[in-house]
């Protein structure tokens, strides 16, 4: 993973927003990340994987919607004025949505923070590492294995 | 000298001009006779010649250049045209191509002599002059020196070192001078000489034909503009413009474009102008009707003579521009947000202001216009977008002939439509599938020619490559009068391959089977002759024609030859559609896939075998329920009459039954991403006035 080398590297804290899925509190690189807005309607796609909520119209660029609850296996989302839509760019020219319960903060971590899942380390997996902030645990979201194909039960 | 800033130009020329010698070619081995194209072909040969010269490409340049002695003899009538010339010279077209090839890649034409070609053209010359004259054989050597003279001296008419003598006057360019002299220009002849090292002639009498068009019109050029264009000319030319300015003038800009040696300027008087309306009016004393009658003639006369003048005297240049597909594609999106800001107008004018009758009379007005006015943009864009399939069919012939040689088998290809126009990005695309068919037709398509005797079939095979437009697609059909498919043989194979159940084969029409070759585990799995071959690739051509938004089928009838047609859509990125309701959900059917709209009763709707189906003008059209197959929640049921999209796909038809109509809508097509399962009944997604989303239904997927 070039991500992890590169932050294992830089001794420079990295950036993190911070977000609650479920009752878990989920850090993602601040360099994916295009945008975040209010829930909006979702218009839905037939015979998409179940995760995918559909598509939102994003100033004339049509994005897909996925819901991280449903796709790490948890609860069905319940959407509430704190609800929002992640977008997230893992590559130049492809874009995703995601649903978090609530955006937090910004957390600003610096390598001896993250404690790194090194036990398993598949690519797949859809957590790199934890870091320590605040006496609170952030897991840190491993994003390429997070839009890939796979679902949290397999 | 550095020549790296014309490559781009000496590829480009190259290539149309080794695509003009394999079709002249082509012609020339059917008619070893053609003297026309002979001609050609050696033009073509003697330009190439040059321009590899020019570029330093010392190999091409040799082997052209032997080519060429070849054609020179067989032009002076010294040796005839023979099938194993004809195979060399392809060869060494097809060694000129390879240089091209590594020129591209590398700006160097790479280490390879070709020497066994230039001995086959040497060997061929001493066999085709041996009867020819012992002086044959110098003419030979020279040639290569005394061509460059041979297709200029044509069009240049003798030039002397004042090439301004050549500068006729005739009757209507005399008129253009006088009338010219009456509003104040005057004429002048003015003859440019060249640097002999000048390496781009035709670009430097350009520049000052544009030079001399910025001070007055340019009525006459010796030789004529095309000529001047094609460089046919030594190294100097003259022109006759007609102009406020003075000499001075005239003659410093044209020796500001760089590599002019010099220029002569001479002012060119009227001669008598009116001279036959004059004598006219001499011995008119007995015939002044006459002569007044001539008057108006003669004047009305004029202006169009003048008209005519400038048209003449202007270099006849292809007013084209280059422009890289990527300017257009930027352009194209701009199109596309325009179209989607005006559709926004579209929804909001008429609720908004709905209370205000004059406003919104006028609101309505203005935005018609601008619907009108996105429409021709956007059709506009399309236009420069299209391509005709020329470009990419032209080589064909070639193919065909080769394959005919390769496979001993006779075979002719026919080609109609070439000039059938498709979007550059569909044209760039659609090469490699349609040789594979036609690779495909040729070797097991086709029968061997005594097959064909046999079964009572012309010995020579023939494919045929026709293209034209229907509706919003472009058909490309390729068709050959071989021995088709054996349907038994595919089901069989199948069944052998457990592509398909024993069971499943019995339900199967003979057209499912065919399309069994299409998939991809079949294609792998057999082998080519086994099953008159088909099959081997089939699934890269449906992929590749599947992902520029088309579609491929395939007929058969055993014993008389197949039919691939190619459907591919005219335009890539805006589309007109229907909108419909599903649930509380909006779709777009494309328009180009519906054939009517119909109220049908809900007790109108048989069964046969299991399936909904509905009768309809003597034809019985299956029902597809969208909402199930789309999993639509909450849709309208139990409803009287059923609203029923009857769409085509070549010849099959399919009602789909929605809840709502909407309207007509022009859409904009845009991808839903690339994470999210695309299901191959949604061919993209759109945004609509008010900023939702709509997505588009792919009929063809349907029926």
């Amino acid at each position: 993973m070039a991500d992890n080398k590169n932050l294992a590297t830089t001794l420079d804290a990295t950036q993190y927003i911070g977000v609650i899925v479920g009752n878990e509190q989920y850090g993602i690189d601040i360099k994916y990340i295009d945008n975040i807005v209010k829930m909006q309607r979702i218009t839905r796609v037939p015979k998409a994987q179940p995760y995918f909520y559909g598509v939102i119209n994003i100033r004339g660029e049509i994005i897909p919607v996925m819901s991280l609850r449903i796709k790490f296996g948890k609860d069905p989302d319940e959407f509430d004025n704190k609800t929002r839509i992640l977008i997230i760019k893992p590559e130049q020219q492809a874009a995703i949505g995601f649903i978090v319960d609530e955006v937090k903060e910004v957390v600003n971590l610096v390598d001896d923070e993250i404690e790194r899942s090194s036990a398993n380390q598949d690519d797949k997996s859809f957590i790199f590492g934890v870091g320590k902030h605040d006496g609170g645990l952030i897991s840190l979201l491993n994003i390429p294995a997070v839009v890939s194909e796979k679902d949290a039960k397999e | 000298m550095d020549v790296s800033q014309y490559l781009e130009i000496f590829i480009e020329e190259t290539k149309e001009h080794l695509q003009s010698l394999n079709e002249q070619l082509l012609v020339l081995e059917k008619e070893p006779e053609n003297k026309e194209t002979i001609n050609e072909i050696f033009r073509a040969a003697h330009s190439l010649k040059g321009m590899a010269g020019t570029m330093g490409y010392k190999r091409m340049q040799k082997l052209t250049h032997d080519m060429e002695n070849v054609f020179q003899e067989i032009r002076n009538d010294k040796m005839k045209v023979s099938s194993n010339l004809v195979d060399g010279l392809f060869r060494g077209l097809d060694a000129l191509e390879g240089y091209l090839d590594n020129i591209i890649n590398t700006q160097d034409e790479g280490t390879n002599d070709n020497q066994d070609l230039i001995d086959l053209f040497a060997k061929e010359l001493e066999i085709g002059l041996n009867g020819g004259g012992g002086d044959a054989a110098p003419a030979a050597a020279d040639s290569g020196a005394a061509a460059p003279a041979a297709p200029e001296a044509a069009p240049a008419a003798p030039t002397t070192t004042n090439g301004l003598d050549v500068l006729t006057i005739n009757e209507t360019e005399n008129e253009a001078i006088s009338k010219a002299a009456e509003e104040g220009l005057s004429a002048y002849g003015i003859n440019v000489e060249i640097q002999e090292t000048c390496v781009l002639k035709a670009a430097r009498a350009f520049l000052v034909f544009k030079a001399l068009e910025e001070h007055g019109e340019i009525i006459k050029s010796v030789p004529d503009a095309q000529a001047v264009e094609d460089e046919k000319f030594d190294f100097d030319f003259s022109v006759v413009v007609l102009t406020k300015s003075k000499e001075d003038a005239l003659k410093a800009a044209v020796m500001n474009v760089s590599e002019i040696k010099d220029a002569h300027i001479k002012k060119i008087e009227p001669k008598a102008a009116a001279k036959p309306a004059e004598t006219a009016a001499s011995g008119s004393g007995t015939a002044t009707a006459a002569a007044t009658a001539t008057a108006p003639a003669a004047a009305t006369a004029k202006p169009a003579e003048t008209k005519a003048a400038p048209a003449k005297g202007k270099p006849v240049v292809n007013r084209s521009v280059r422009v890289d597909i990527e300017k257009l594609d930027d352009l194209m999106n701009l199109v596309s947000e325009l179209i989607i800001a005006k559709n926004g107008l579209v929804a909001i004018s008429p609720t908004e202001l709905a209370n205000d009758e004059v406003r919104n009379g006028n609101v309505r007005e203005q935005v018609e216009y601008l619907e009108r006015i996105t429409t021709n943009i956007h059709q506009s864009v399309m236009k420069v977008r299209m391509v005709p399939i020329e470009s990419v069919v032209n080589r064909f012939p070639r193919m065909i002939r080769d394959l005919s040689k390769k496979l001993d088998k006779k075979m002719e290809l026919y080609m109609t439509g070439e000039e059938t126009e498709l979007d550059r990005t569909v044209i760039d695309e659609i090469g490699d599938p349609l040789q594979h068919i036609l690779r495909n037709a040729a070797d097991h398509g086709l029968e061997s020619n005594e097959a064909r005797v046999a079964a009572g079939k012309p010995e020579v095979g023939s494919i045929f490559l026709d293209a034209y437009q229907e509706g919003n697609n472009v058909i490309i059909e390729v068709r050959d009068d071989g021995g088709g498919i054996d349907v038994e043989k595919v089901k069989r194979k199948a069944i052998e391959k457990g592509t398909i159940t024993e069971e499943q084969a019995e339900s199967m029409t003979d057209k499912e089977i065919v399309d069994l070759l299409f998939r991809p585990s079949f294609s792998t799995a057999e082998k080519i002759s086994d099953i008159s071959g088909r099959g081997v690739g089939l699934d890269v051509v449906k992929t590749k024609i599947e992902a520029l938004g088309g579609n491929v089928e395939c007929k058969t009838v055993l014993g008389e030859g197949s039919t691939f047609t190619i459907r591919l859509p005219l335009t890539l990125a805006i589309i007109q559609a229907l909108m419909v309701v599903i649930g509380n959900e909006k779709y777009a059917i494309p328009l180009g896939s519906i054939q009517t709209i119909e109220d049908i009763e809900v007790s109108e709707v048989k069964f046969v075998e299991g399936k909904e189906v509905i009768h309809l003008r003597g034809s019985v059209i299956p029902l597809v329920r969208l909402d199930k197959i789309l999993d639509v929640p909450d849709s309208k049921k139990d409803a009287e009459n059923l609203t029923v999209v009857i769409v085509t796909k070549g010849d099959k038809l399919a009602g789909l039954i929605v809840d709502d109509l909407i309207g007509q809508l022009e859409i904009v097509i845009k991808s839903i991403g690339k994470y999210i399962n695309n299901c191959k009944m949604i061919s993209g997604a759109t945004i609509l006035g008010d900023g939702e989303i709509a997505l588009i239904l792919d009929a063809n997927t349907l029926v």
